[in-house]
């Protein structure tokens, strides 16, 4: 007992800077995490970015930026090192004429911009610009979009007559040829490949409706089997909150129907905020691919983090509140401790009567003896 | 004041004892005695300091320090216990007699410290209580460090009393000193009543006698 009081307080200084350090590097640690952690925004939003800026720029930044891109780019040299202050250049800027080539399919979109000079990657692909697939071609009597309403019989057989051999079945042509196939290469890429949900997403136009004869179950019983999961979504283009979902009997075995239920709700709210039908669909697909590997992968990376938590995991918060009420509960303690010690008022004893006693006027001989080793003398 | 005892009624020691081997009149020095010079100014400095730091927070109190080589035949509790009752501090104001102050003893060369209290504080600090004290102070005397150890001493012992002072007001009857010694000698002669005489010769049973045997020491019943 006398050794734990007399290393109480030397105990509690060590306790207390420890906290104090860990305080500093726990929230660094949390940042440090949270910059390494993949964004959960989409990758691509330049292309969105690209349509709308040059609508508001001023015309003498028109001007300014037609003279940028008509500047020849500057010959690369390999035995002339570039400083390193100048290495760090940007990104070439996206041009308006090599964009128009890619959206007439006259460019190959893989090598828009040039960002490799001849002498670096001497081996440049041909270009290779084939026909479309007949999915993507015109088709039903050479309507491209189905009217608004309820879909006729024919568009309705090319929805569901059998199940499409790709995740993204847009037939309408919603979105643009390039756009439909780096959807449909995200949407197998993120819903299916790396979650395992064997997802079909069925893009409507706005304001259609499905046929009244549809009979979903039949067709989820058709397209998915029993034991995987799967999700089929109906999803109408620019009115996200038409989206329906439909999981299959697999999925609702393996999850509960809330958190299925939650996925879509959130899918559905982070579309809506998003302006653009096209970044709309971006942002649905990007949400469902996060969740549901959230949902699939409960122990992964992304799994702990939850809409509106701060993004620190629980331990993390747990000894983060640990810590702080050891800062907090120490210094207390020494405080307490010293000023029980050490009070700035004179401290009276109350007079005791005493014996004398041996013969000694002043002192019985109450005493205590310390024995140590004798050693050579220290300074302090 | 109960009168004095003047030895103990057990080995019969006194402060005649440790009178004979150190002196028997009264010894002039300073709270703090550097016997052998092992302090330098500044650690005598700062062990002054201590003590004004000690006499301030408790001014019924004063400590002295005694640090150097014993005589050969004392010890550190019987050096203090002589000490305490010989040293006359110049400086020392009335309202603190040696019944109310504390000796520590330290011998380098021995390696041995000696806390020693007045009457005054016996009833708060017994022996208990001293020796915590000085534990206290173990590391830093074991490391030659003798200025850090009467530090540590002098705070274990300032957090001690003060911690005794709380109970005492609460408690004052807990705190109360000892009832003072029976004056009589001892070994206290026994009252054992009128002896017992022995009685009369019977016809022995017996050749041996054994029959006396067990008589003796019987008290005999009155009445």
């Amino acid at each position: 007992m006398k050794s734990v009081q007399a290393n109480h307080r030397s105990l509690l200084v060590p306790l207390a800077r420890i906290g104090m350090w860990f305080l500093i590097l726990v929230p660094l640690m949390a940042v440090a995490q949270e910059t390494s952690r993949p964004s959960e925004d989409p990758p691509v939003q330049s292309a969105t970015g690209s349509e709308t800026a040059p609508a508001a720029a001023s015309p003498e930044e028109q001007r300014t930026k037609s003279e940028k891109d008509e500047e020849l780019p500057q010959e690369f040299e390999p035995d002339r090192l570039i400083p390193f202050q100048q290495s760090q250049v940007e990104l070439p800027r996206w041009q308006e004429r090599e964009r128009s080539e890619i959206l007439n399919r006259l460019r190959p979109a893989n090598q828009g911009g040039g960002l490799f000079p001849p002498q670096i990657w001497p081996m440049q692909p041909t270009p290779g610009l084939e026909p479309l697939s007949p999915d993507y071609g015109h088709s039903m009597n050479g309507q491209e979009t189905a009217p608004a309403g309820v879909l006729s019989p024919e568009w309705a057989a090319v929805y569901f007559e059998k199940h499409p051999d790709q995740a993204f079945l847009d037939p309408q042509h919603l979105l643009d040829g390039p756009e439909a196939v780096e959807m449909e290469s995200r949407v197998r890429r993120w819903l299916n490949g790396d979650i395992h949900f064997r997802t079909t997403l069925l893009v409507f136009g706005p304001g259609q409706k499905l046929p009244a004869g549809l009979d979903i179950d039949t067709l989820m019983r058709r397209w998915f089997e029993n034991t995987s999961p799967g999700l089929l979504v109906f999803y109408y283009f620019q009115e996200p909150d038409r989206t329906q979902a439909v999981f299959s009997a697999g999925a609702a075995r393996r999850f509960p129907v809330e958190q299925l239920d939650a996925v879509m709700t959130d899918c559905i709210r982070d579309a809506r905020r998003t302006e653009g039908g096209t970044a709309q669909l971006q942002r649905f697909c990007y949400k469902a691919a996060v969740r549901l590997h959230q949902l699939a992968f409960p122990g992964s990376l992304g799994s702990g983090r939850r809409e509106g938590s701060s993004g620190i995991p629980a331990w993390q918060c747990l000894l983060l509140v640990g810590v702080m009420a050891v800062m907090v509960a120490g210094p207390w303690l020494l405080f307490r401790r010293r000023r029980v010690a050490t009070p700035h008022s004179p401290v009276f004893l109350p007079m005791q009567d005493f014996h004398p006693r041996l013969g000694a006027p002043h002192c019985g001989g109450c005493s205590a003896v310390l024995t140590f080793p004798p050693v050579r003398r220290k300074s302090g | 004041m109960a009168p004095a005892e003047e030895s103990c009624r057990r080995c019969g020691y006194s402060l005649e004892v440790p009178d004979a081997q150190l002196g028997h009149g009264a010894v002039s020095v300073e709270r703090l005695t550097d016997a052998d010079g092992i302090f330098t100014q500044a650690e005598r400095l700062s062990i002054r300091a201590v003590q004004q730091e000690f006499e301030r927070r408790f001014p019924q109190l004063f400590l002295m320090v005694f640090a150097g080589a014993l005589p050969a035949p004392a010890s550190p509790r019987q050096f203090g216990f002589w000490l305490l009752n010989h040293a006359a501090i110049p400086d020392m104001d009335v309202l603190r007699p040696n019944e109310c102050g504390l000796v520590l003893v330290v011998d380098p060369e021995a390696g041995a410290a000696g806390l020693t209290v007045g009457y005054f504080l016996e009833s708060y600090l017994g022996q208990d209580e001293l020796g915590g004290v000085l534990e206290a102070g173990r590391k830093a005397f074991a490391q030659g460090r003798y200025v850090t150890a009467v530090r540590e001493v002098t705070r274990s012992l300032t957090r001690r009393l003060i911690q005794r002072t709380r109970e005492a007001a609460r408690d004052p009857a807990a705190f109360a000193p000892p009832a003072p010694p029976d004056a009589r000698p001892f070994p206290a002669v026994k009252q054992l009543g009128e002896p017992v005489p022995l009685p009369k010769p019977a016809p022995a049973t017996k050749p041996d006698g054994g029959g006396l045997v067990g008589n003796l020491g019987r008290r005999r019943d009155k009445g």
